[in-house]
């Protein structure tokens, strides 16, 4: 894939991330309300494709201020993967050549790499998600479940003890996908399943959507570096 | 479900009410006072038209933290808010 292709992808898919996200602002009162219309905007005007750099800049902007309006991220993780990609796509779009676009696109495949090995390594070395207990308690009382229902799961711990070490051995192993693209391609629909039952079983629906965001860009940086 | 993958705001909102506990624990300095704004805010736009119809005038909220301990499940309240007065007239507007 060549870099203006995944850059293009990513800048549309990135743009209907960030209106997904801001219309659950919009029944909020005016100060969001305000906020989130902008983001809108400025996401349509990325997607078209015209003004590109200046939707980003826009963008970018326009996120300060919504740091401020919640004194940090709203939605965690989801939120920084967000700012990660916008700040990316924005350094690649006034990057004075190709060198530094290159870089300035590839530190996104890179931290995208990261983020699936690092939340891998961190889980492998604590004993709680080691013997599968770490799953239970998410389970058993923290906000996460979307319903009591799911609760009951906590009371798998067989189950949980399994999925864990799934969850473990795929992030430690994400890396190694790069060697060969099809196996890429297998790790990145496993990602987004995983991802995809994130946002089912535990209401978290933009971490789905802003993660595929940056998965143009890893396709992209297995073709150029591997 | 399918529903929620593209609109969830109340879950998103809970989140980031669960985000505003962690850090106000955290660093009650810090983040202290816009942390319990954001709380009040949102009880009150949850809950205050039941309240009122109880003639209830005032509203106080506890941060109850949950962590598994060698017996077992432990609770601890580890924040109790100040007692506001409700607004009733921005509350009759809601």
């Amino acid at each position: 894939m060549m870099i203006d292709l995944a850059m293009r992808i990513t800048e549309f898919m990135l743009g209907l991330a960030f209106i997904q996200q801001s219309i659950e602002h919009l029944h909020r009162p005016r100060d969001e309300k305000i906020l989130f219309t902008c983001r809108i905007l400025l996401s349509a005007i990325l997607m078209s494709g015209l003004l590109t750099t200046l939707a980003l800049l826009g963008l970018v902007g326009l996120s300060l201020f919504i740091l401020k309006r919640f004194n940090g991220p709203y939605n965690g993780g989801s939120d920084r993967m967000g700012l990660l990609i916008l700040v990316c796509l924005t350094l690649a779009h006034i990057a004075p050549n190709s060198f530094w676009q290159n870089i300035a696109f590839g530190y996104l495949a890179v931290q995208l790499i990261l983020s699936y090995f690092i939340s891998g390594w961190v889980k492998c070395v604590n004993v709680e998600w080691r013997s599968g207990r770490a799953l239970q308690d998410v389970f058993a009382y923290t906000t996460y479940p979307v319903s009591e229902h799911l609760r009951g799961f906590a009371d798998k711990p067989k189950l949980l003890l399994i999925m864990s070490w799934c969850v473990i051995g795929f992030e430690l192993l994400f890396p190694l996908s790069l060697l060969h693209i099809h196996a890429l391609y297998v790790a990145l629909f496993i990602a987004a399943t995983f991802h995809l039952a994130n946002a089912f079983l535990f209401g978290l629906n933009r971490f789905f959507w802003i993660w595929l965001c940056a998965y143009p860009s890893i396709l992209w940086f297995q073709g150029q570096f591997i | 479900m399918l529903k929620r993958m593209f609109y969830n705001p109340t879950r998103n909102e809970t989140l980031f009410i669960a985000s505003c506990a962690e850090r106000l624990i955290k660093n009650e300095q810090q983040y202290g006072a816009h942390s319990v704004c954001e709380i009040f805010t949102r009880i009150e736009q949850d809950i205050v038209a039941s309240l009122l119809k109880q003639e209830q005038q005032y509203l106080q909220f506890r941060l109850a933290f949950i962590s598994r301990q060698k017996h077992g499940l432990e609770k601890h309240i580890l924040f109790v808010s100040e007692i506001k007065k409700l607004e009733r007239k921005d509350a009759a507007a809601l």
